[in-house]
């Protein structure tokens, strides 16, 4: 096709895209357009027909060779003789076990730090199925696509299975040698060249041992890093309410819920919240006329101050989390004058054990890695290496490390460039605790003893300690005795109302020894009840009171540049956790892997998204592939992403309802050491991200490229082949024609039967799903693999 | 004209069609009965088993229950292997010392389980278990496959 063939053909795609009348419901660009591809892609994207018509093996060939192999099948019933087998029963039979039915014990799964309460399905002692825990505040009988699918990753051959030492095996005695001599020596000079790294911790053990190392090594420090802060909050309020307003600029979940959304670039959603804020009667900075031009709608703005003001203290004001900070404090200021705090906000104690800032804890220690003031570098969880921001070079300065622990799940990219790489234990393997969003703690108890030669971190850090071999399940138990038995001290979230009772327990004792029977009994209740409830009673953070600072706004200034009226000749680039393997952390999971993604419906890889119109600019191009393989497959443009002097190559994803001259990006692929279902798939987009701007910034530049990309895409799958998604009619064409959405092909006609009809007696039962309840979380399609 | 072919032709033609027709069905069968032998099948040769057991000694002679050690059967498609405790529940009074339970006691003494041959190979998941009734009730000329109170209708 000529370059100038393809541009009429395009223009006539756009032109049909704009002439479409309104009420028509469609499931991809294609075949709004109607541009006769949709067929091509239904056959190249529906494996079961595709197969068949296009391989040369025919229908008829395939059902030669079945009739054969069935045929020889049933030779080997002849000739084969039964296997022997053994049965092996219990020597001693565990209570409560009914073989062959499962049993359920309530955990926690935790994602970014947050627990998540869980029902974990046990068959026979093997975790086989994830359930919600409907007691659990984070949970309440839901899960989400990650708890499901770690089932998979538990039994993952992939996983790390052995210390090792610069790749090769070693014994976890044979580390702790070294260990003790590297401790040796920071002992003397109190820690001054020990650094531990961690991911968000909010587990109360852990932080109780950390704290306890910075004790016991005064000079240390404790650094945390996570590469994507954690968006529960969106999503969690998002059915509570009558009528839902989403601002955003790429397209999601949330946003398609939402009764009104409004796409705009990121920078704008400052402006975008200041105007909101006004409306309300917010005293912000003055507004520049360019400002104002730049949100584009000001009905909108109206519209929705209306609204707000019209449900005070029924309405609640979101900021995302990738959001600057102005932003969530113009959205807690807003919350405040709609009086919405304590209805329908309340605000707690930091769930976190230690809340910082984390691009500034990882810079902080990037800088100290530099000056050469770290000498031991423990890593428990997280990959810095393949996810800390581009700017601060971390493969380079780790390596200027004497002494680099790495304690994770998989022999990743950080391992390969440490000395020591220790296994982690599973969720599922190891007890430990955590906190859920609202404080509330949940003792995570193993199912299953460690497959592979395992450490929790409670257990890596007890090495630190004078009594280095401490099991796990005694650490957290220890560590909650001394909660109980010392009533709040240490456990910021136990209830004074359950240390008043330990208290007044130990007066009535008599003596010391009943006192203590009394306690280990009391106790030993209040573990078994935790354990099965799945949660600690009465640990939820209490509710605070807040006010705002009356100088807060000057503490906020505009973050971002202020718009300027001819549009930026750069485009922006966001930055989004991918919505199934969300920070690359589970990449080498096949069943999130292949689960379609929210709205784009890719699977396998990621790609830069862009709004159509924006595509159409830099002449951006998504078709039908020529070849396919054995999955739905689109040819799109790849661009040469460039930002802030790096390069990225990536191919493009035409998405509708995404803001105008903005890109997006997912993290989490391009992952070199996960495994061998993820490694070399999709573009890493951290090789763009930088840590003065972790979510969203200006001055992107898109060169087009001549080469082409294949993306597995199932949004074609199961079409309609022409018929109506939806039949809908006007109240008024309803009264005139009530059976408006009979349609004469529905009624195939009564075919000639040798068999006689069926007779319907009593009830006629059908099954009708309300898909208006179907938020997209994709959890339900996750659990159907397992 | 001659004839090409000789007039028996038409009977040989007729012959092997047919008898290639006789000659499946009569593979076929040879097959199914052949499978079904207890050549192949293998009934009624004993597996070699860690202790000798019966269950006829235990159920018709002594009266045992067999819930008492099948413990799961009401509750689970797998109606349970006995552990050893419940063995060495009665074993540890009667025949204490009987070298033919050696075994037995060494499995309750270590922990270490007892490794039994399986006999039937047929352990029904709870899918077909459902069809299993349904041909009980059709080829059994049971009523209703629920009504089977006792377990030895079946296991005799």
């Amino acid at each position: 096709m000529t370059e100038r063939h393809e541009q009429a053909e395009k223009f006539t795609t756009r032109t049909r895209l704009n002439e479409v009348a309104s009420p028509h419901f469609w499931r991809s660009l294609e075949e709004l357009s109607q541009s006769g591809e949709l067929e091509e892609i239904v056959r190249r994207e529906s494996p079961r027909h595709a197969a068949l018509l296009d391989s040369a093996l025919d229908r008829r060939q395939f059902l030669k060779l079945m009739g054969a192999s069935l045929a020889l099948a049933g030779l080997t019933a002849c000739g084969a003789r039964q296997p022997v087998e053994e049965i092996i029963p219990y020597a001693r039979q565990p209570e409560q076990v009914v073989l062959g039915q499962p049993l359920f014990y309530a955990t926690a799964a935790t994602l970014g730090g947050y627990a998540m309460g869980i029902l974990a399905e046990s068959h026979e002692g093997r975790p086989t199925k994830i359930e919600g825990n409907p007691n659990h505040p984070a949970s309440l009988g839901a899960t989400d696509i990650f708890a499901q699918a770690s089932v998979l990753t538990l039994y993952d051959p992939d996983r790390s299975q052995t210390v090792m030492y610069l790749g090769e095996i070693r014994s976890w005695g044979a580390f702790l040698v070294e260990l003790r001599r590297a401790l040796a020596k920071e002992h003397d000079r109190q820690g001054a060249c020990l650094r531990i790294l961690t991911e968000t911790v909010t587990s109360p053990t852990l932080a109780a041992q950390l704290e306890q190392l910075l004790k016991d090594y005064p000079q240390a420090a404790w650094h945390q890093y996570e590469p994507a802060a954690r968006d529960e909050a969106r999503e969690g309020a998002r059915l509570a309410f009558d009528r839902l307003y989403v601002v955003e600029c790429t397209p999601s979940c949330t946003g398609a819920m939402a009764d009104h959304r409004l796409p705009i670039k990121a920078s704008e959603i400052e402006s975008f919240a200041r105007a909101v804020a006004a409306g309300l009667g917010i005293q912000t900075v003055e507004q520049t006329a360019n400002q104002q031009s730049a949100i584009g709608n000001r009905q909108w703005v109206a519209a929705l101050v209306r609204d707000l003001e019209q449900h005070r203290g029924a309405s609640i004001v979101i900021a995302g989390e990738e959001q600057p900070p102005v932003v969530h404090a113009l959205a807690h200021a807003m919350n405040q004058s709609l009086g919405n705090v304590g209805q329908t906000i309340i605000y707690t104690e930091p769930v976190e054990a230690r809340p910082t800032n984390q691009l500034e804890s990882l810079r902080q220690l990037v800088s100290d890695m530099d000056a050469g003031r770290v000498e031991t570098l423990v890593i428990t969880g997280g990959n810095p290496v393949y996810n800390a921001p581009a700017d601060l070079h971390f493969a380079d300065s780790l390596q200027k490390v004497g002494l680099r622990i790495h304690h994770s799940l998989y022999y990743d990219e950080t391992s390969a460039l440490c000395h020591w790489h220790i296994p982690e234990t599973h969720y599922l393997e190891a007890w430990s605790d955590a906190r859920a969003f609202d404080g509330t703690v949940t003792i995570i108890q193993p199912l299953i003893a460690p497959l592979y030669e395992g450490k929790s971190a409670h257990e890596l850090l007890a090495a630190f300690s004078p009594q280095p071999d401490r099991l796990g399940y005694d650490i957290i138990r220890e560590y909650w005795k001394g909660v109980r038995s010392q009533g709040n001290k240490g456990g910021a979230g136990v209830s004074t109302q359950t240390s008043v009772r330990t208290a007044s327990a130990s007066q009535s004792a008599n003596s010391p020894d009943v006192q203590t029977v009394n306690f280990s009994e009391e106790f030993e209740s209040w573990w078994n009840k935790s354990l099965h409830d799945g949660l600690v009673p009465d640990t939820a953070s209490r509710q605070k009171a807040v006010s705002l600072k009356t100088d807060w706004l000057n503490q906020a200034p505009l973050s971002s540049n202020p718009q300027s009226p001819t549009p930026n000749p750069k485009l922006e680039i966001l930055f989004r956790p991918d919505p199934s393997i969300y920070d690359g952390r589970f990449a080498n999971n096949g069943w999130l892997q292949e689960l379609p993604k929210p709205l784009t419906k890719l699977a396998w890889d990621n790609a830069a998204l862009l709004s159509p119109q924006t595509a159409q600019r830099l002449g951006l191009t998504e078709e039908i592939a020529s070849r396919g393989g054995e999955h739905g497959q689109m040819s799109v443009s790849v661009v040469e992403l460039n930002y802030q002097g790096r390069t990225l190559r990536a191919p493009v994803w035409i998405m509708p309802g995404h803001a105008e001259e903005s890109v997006t990006v997912y993290l989490g692929y391009g992952r070199e050491r996960a495994g061998r279902v993820g490694d070399g798939r999709g573009f890493n987009a951290y090789l763009l991200r930088t840590s003065d701007a972790p979510w969203f910034g200006v001055g992107l530049e898109i060169k087009r490229t001549d080469d082409s990309y294949s993306l597995a895409c199932t949004q074609a799958h199961h079409s309609m082949e022409g018929r109506e998604l939806v039949r809908f009619a006007t109240v008024d064409e309803y009264r005139s024609r009530p059976d408006f959405a009979r349609r004469e092909a529905d009624d195939p006609g009564r075919a000639i039967s040798l068999y006689p009809d069926w007779k319907y007696e009593g009830y006629a039962w059908g099954m009708a799903i309300d898909t208006g309840s179907c938020v997209g979380c994709n959890a339900h399609r996750t659990a159907m693999k397992v | 004209m001659r004839r090409t072919f000789h007039r028996s032709t038409n009977t040989i033609a007729r012959v092997s069609i047919f008898g290639f027709l006789f000659f499946l069905a009569g593979l076929a069968w040879v097959m199914i009965t052949v499978g079904r032998s207890s050549y192949v099948t293998e009934a009624g040769i004993a597996r070699r088993q860690p202790v000798p057991f019966s269950h006829k000694h235990h159920v018709a002679d002594d009266g045992i229950d067999c819930r008492y050690c099948h413990t799961t059967v009401e509750n689970s498609s797998f109606a349970g292997m006995p552990s050893t405790q419940i063995c060495m529940n009665c074993h540890s009074q009667i025949w204490a010392d009987s070298p033919m339970l050696e075994p037995v006691r060494a499995s309750y003494r270590t922990g270490e389980p007892l490794h039994w041959t399986r006999v039937h190979m047929q352990w029904q998941t709870p899918a077909n278990q459902d069809e299993m009734g349904r041909e009980l009730v059709r080829s059994y000329k049971i009523k209703d496959a629920r009504s089977l109170m006792s377990c030895s209708t079946c296991h005799r």
